[in-house]
C-alpha cells in the first residue's frame, strides 16, 4: 500500500505538468485581451505598453516557464516565509500578479478560500449527512412511500439547476416572506460579517441557509441515489441471508454487514466529489453573491485575467488528481479484496 | 441410529405461499417430517421441488413479502417456531439451528475477517467475551479441519478456497452447538474431491457432536453415502419417505423410481442417451387437487387426476404418496 501510494504520487508529477501546459495553452490561445476591460479613452500605444509590461508579448514558452517557476518555486517559498518568518530571499522577486487587481494571485485565493470552504463545505457535509440515511432507508424499504418520495426529491435535485433553485428560494424566502418575519432570509451573503457573539452567529447561520440548501439539494440527490443503488446491490447477497441465519438482528445485518459493503463505492464517490467543493459551486456563489473562489474565477475569466484563471484552474486540477489518489487508497483500505502491492 | 427417541425437530402440515405479480405460487404444500437427535435426514428432489423453501420457512428466513408461511407447526423441542416472537427466533437461528448454504463463494461477508464472522454468533448467543469467543473460534476451525487456525482467523474469505470457505460456513453453523444443522446443498458448488472431503467431515462431526442433520441435495449419490433416512420432495410436498437402504432397494413412488433410473450406470453397455424424466416440475398456482406428478408419471390412471394422494404407509418407517401399488402392480383399491 505504501509503495503504491509513493508510486502514484510520483506519477502525478508528469500528469500535473501536462495538465498545466494544456490549461496554459487553452487560456493563452483564447482570444482575450488583458487591456480589454480598461476605459476606451486609453490610447492604443499605451495599451501596447501595458501589454509589454504584463509580459504578454513574450514567447509562449518563456511565459509558460516563468509561470511554472512562479507557481512551483516562488509562491511556496513566500508561503513558507509568511508561515515561519524566515528570510528565504524572495524580497523583490516578481510574484504571480493578477492583471486586473495588480495584487498577487495567491493572496486573492487566500482571501476567497474561507468563504467558499464555509458555504460549500457545509453544504457538502449537510448533503452527505442527509443523503446516507435516505439512501439506506430507501433501499431497505424499496418501493415504499419513503423510497418514492426520496426518488422524487432526488430527481428534482438532479434536474433543477442551481441558477433556478437559487433564484426560487430567494423569491420565496427573501421576497414573498416579509422581512420582519422569522422565516425571512437574507438574499445576499455578507462576507464581511464577523461572528463575535450569539446574535452575529445567528445572522451567519441565517445567511448560510439558502446557499447551503441549494447546494445540498444537488449533493443529497447524487449521494443518496448512489447509496441506495449500492445498498440494493448488497441487500440481496447471500451473505445477508447468512447473517440472518446466524441470528443477527436486522439492525446488525443492515447497518453492519450490508452497510460496510455498500459504503465502499459511496466513500470513493464522496472523496472524488470533494474537489468540487472548491470549484464546483461557481453558479451558486454568483447567485448569492458569495465572493468565494468560484466568483473569483468568473470575474477573472470576464476580465481576461490570465494568471488568475490559470492558477485557479490548475489548483482545481491538483485537487482532482489528489482526491483521485485518495479515493483509490480509501478503496484499498475499505475492501480487503483489493491489494495494490 | 437411535430408535424410539423423541424427535428434536417436528414439522406438521407446513404451507408456504409466495405472492407474486402473476398470482400465488404454492411452494410448500402440507409438508410434515421429523428428525431425531443424531439422525441425518436427506432431502432430495429436483430444482423447484420446494426443498430449500421448506427449510427456510422453518425459521422465517424467507423474505416476507413475497413469502407467507400460512399454516403448520414447527416444533423444536416442543416450542412452535412459527408462533414464537422474532427475538426468540433469532436466538434459535445460529443458536439451536445452524445453517449451511449452497454457495460458499458468496455466503460469507467479503469485508469481515473469518474470525469475526465465526465469533459473531458466539458473542450473541453464548454471551462469550472476546478472548473466549476467539478461543472457541480457533477450536471450531480446527474441528472443521482448517490448519493453522489461530493465524487464519485474521484472514478474509477471499483468501480461502471454495472448500475451505464451506468449512468456515460449517464452523459458523456449528459455533453454538446446534441441535439441528440444516445444510442446503452444501456440496453442490464444490468439485467432486472437495465434495467428498466435506461429506467425510460432516459424517465425522455428526459422530463427535451428535446433532441432527437435515441435508438438502439433488445428488442421490451423496444421499446414499451419508443419510439415515431420505425424504423425496416433488411439487412442494413429500412424495416418499423411507430409510436410505429401503428407498434405494424398494422405491414405492413413481417419481423416486424415475429419479433412480436417471442415475448413469457405470457398468454394462454404454448408454446412447442419459435417462431423463420428461417434462418440467409444476408451478402450483393453487393448492394441488390432483397428484402434482401425474403429467410426467408412467403409472398414472384416472384417479390421479381427481385427487391428490396423501402419504400412506407402505412398509416399516416407509411411506409414499401414490395411488399405484407397486406391491400388487396395479392401482390401489379405494
Amino acid at each position: 500500500m505504501f509503495t503504491f501510494t509513493i508510486r502514484r504520487l510520483i506519477l502525478t508529477v508528469p500528469t500535473l505538468l501536462f495538465i498545466s501546459l494544456v490549461i496554459f495553452l487553452i487560456v493563452k490561445l483564447s482570444p482575450s485581451d488583458p487591456t480589454g476591460n480598461l476605459p476606451l479613452t486609453i490610447p492604443s500605444e499605451v495599451r501596447e505598453q501595458i501589454r509589454e509590461a504584463l509580459g504578454v508579448n513574450k514567447p509562449l514558452l518563456v511565459q509558460y516557464l516563468l509561470w511554472l517557476k512562479q507557481f512551483f518555486w516562488l509562491e511556496p517559498l513566500i508561503y513558507l516565509e509568511n508561515l515561519t518568518g524566515w528570510d528565504l530571499g524572495t524580497e523583490g522577486k516578481v510574484r504571480l500578479i493578477s492583471y486586473q487587481t495588480r495584487s498577487p494571485v495567491m493572496d486573492l485565493i487566500m482571501q476567497r478560500m474561507p468563504q467558499t470552504l464555509t458555504v460549500v463545505g457545509t453544504a457538502y457535509l449537510v448533503g452527505i449527512l442527509i443523503a446516507l440515511p435516505i439512501g439506506i432507508i430507501s433501499a431497505y424499504k424499496q418501493y415504499s412511500v419513503f423510497d418514492q418520495a426520496g426518488t422524487f426529491i432526488s430527481m428534482i435535485g438532479f434536474s433543477v439547476p442551481p441558477f433556478f433553485s437559487g433564484v426560487l428560494v430567494i423569491v420565496l424566502f427573501s421576497v414573498i416572506i416579509p422581512s420582519d418575519s422569522f422565516f425571512w432570509l437574507p438574499s445576499i451573503y455578507d462576507t464581511t460579517h464577523e461572528v463575535v457573539d450569539w446574535e452575529s452567529f445567528k445572522y451567519q447561520f441565517r445567511q448560510m441557509i439558502m446557499p447551503v440548501m441549494v447546494l445540498a439539494l444537488q449533493i443529497t440527490a447524487q449521494i443518496s441515489r448512489f447509496t441506495r443503488a449500492s445498498m440494493l446491490d448488497n441487500l440481496n447477497q447471500d451473505y445477508v441471508r447468512t447473517a440472518r441465519a446466524k441470528g443477527m438482528s436486522e439492525s446488525v445485518t443492515v447497518m453492519k454487514h450490508v452497510l460496510r459493503n455498500s459504503m465502499i463505492p459511496v466513500v470513493t464517490v464522496i472523496a472524488l466529489g470533494i474537489p468540487s467543493i472548491f470549484g464546483g459551486a461557481i453558479i451558486t456563489e454568483q447567485v448569492f453573491k458569495v465572493n468565494g473562489l468560484g466568483q473569483l474565477l468568473i470575474i477573472a475569466i470576464q476580465g481576461g485575467d490570465v494568471p488568475t484563471v490559470q492558477t485557479l484552474t490548475f489548483i482545481f486540477a491538483i485537487l482532482i488528481v489528489l482526491f483521485n489518489l485518495i479515493a483509490d487508497i480509501l478503496y484499498g483500505l475499505l475492501d480487503p479484496r483489493i491489494r495494490y502491492d | 441410529m437411535p430408535d424410539g427417541t423423541l424427535p428434536v425437530l417436528e414439522v406438521r402440515d407446513l404451507k408456504t405461499v409466495f405472492q407474486t405479480r402473476s398470482g400465488e405460487v404454492h411452494a410448500v404444500n402440507s409438508v410434515s417430517f421429523e428428525v431425531k437427535p443424531g439422525e441425518l435426514l436427506g432431502v432430495v428432489g429436483e430444482s423447484g421441488s420446494g426443498k430449500s423453501v421448506t427449510m427456510m420457512s422453518l425459521i422465517g428466513l424467507l423474505p416476507s413479502p413475497p413469502a407467507d408461511v400460512k399454516e403448520g407447526e414447527v416444533l423444536l423441542d416442543g416450542l412452535d417456531l412459527l408462533k414464537t416472537d422474532i427475538n426468540t427466533l433469532r436466538d434459535i437461528r445460529g443458536g439451536k439451528i445452524g445453517f449451511v448454504f449452497q454457495d460458499p463463494m458468496t455466503s460469507l461477508n467479503p469485508v469481515f475477517s473469518v474470525g469475526f464472522q465465526i465469533m459473531e454468533p458466539l458473542r450473541k448467543h453464548m454471551n462469550l467475551s472476546k478472548p473466549a469467543a476467539r478461543k472457541r473460534a480457533v477450536e471450531l476451525l480446527e474441528l472443521v479441519g482448517i490448519p493453522d487456525a489461530s493465524r487464519r482467523l485474521k484472514d478474509y474469505p477471499h483468501q480461502f478456497s471454495g472448500g475451505m470457505r464451506q468449512r468456515v460456513m460449517i464452523a459458523i453453523a456449528l459455533a453454538c452447538d446446534p441441535k439441528v444443522l440444516i445444510a442446503d446443498e452444501p456440496t453442490t458448488a464444490l468439485d467432486v474431491t472437495i465434495q467428498a472431503q466435506i461429506l467425510e467431515l460432516v459424517k465425522d462431526l455428526r459422530q463427535k457432536l451428535g446433532m441432527a442433520i437435515v441435508w438438502i441435495t439433488h445428488d442421490l449419490g451423496v444421499i446414499a453415502g451419508i443419510a439415515d433416512r431420505v425424504m423425496v420432495m416433488y411439487g412442494g410436498q413429500v412424495v416418499e419417505q423411507a430409510p436410505v437402504k429401503e428407498l434405494f432397494s424398494n422405491p414405492q413412488h413413481p417419481y423416486t423410481r424415475a429419479l433412480l433410473e436417471t442415475i448413469p450406470k457405470v457398468h454394462g453397455a454404454r448408454a446412447e442417451k442419459l435417462n431423463v424424466i420428461e417434462g418440467q416440475p409444476p408451478i402450483l398456482g393453487a393448492e394441488p387437487t390432483a397428484c402434482p406428478f401425474r403429467d410426467r408419471c408412467a403409472f398414472r390412471f384416472d384417479r390421479c387426476e381427481q385427487e391428490n394422494p396423501s402419504r400412506r404407509i407402505v412398509g416399516k418407517d416407509h411411506d409414499a404418496a401414490c395411488f399405484y401399488d407397486f406391491a400388487t402392480g396395479g392401482p390401489l383399491r379405494a
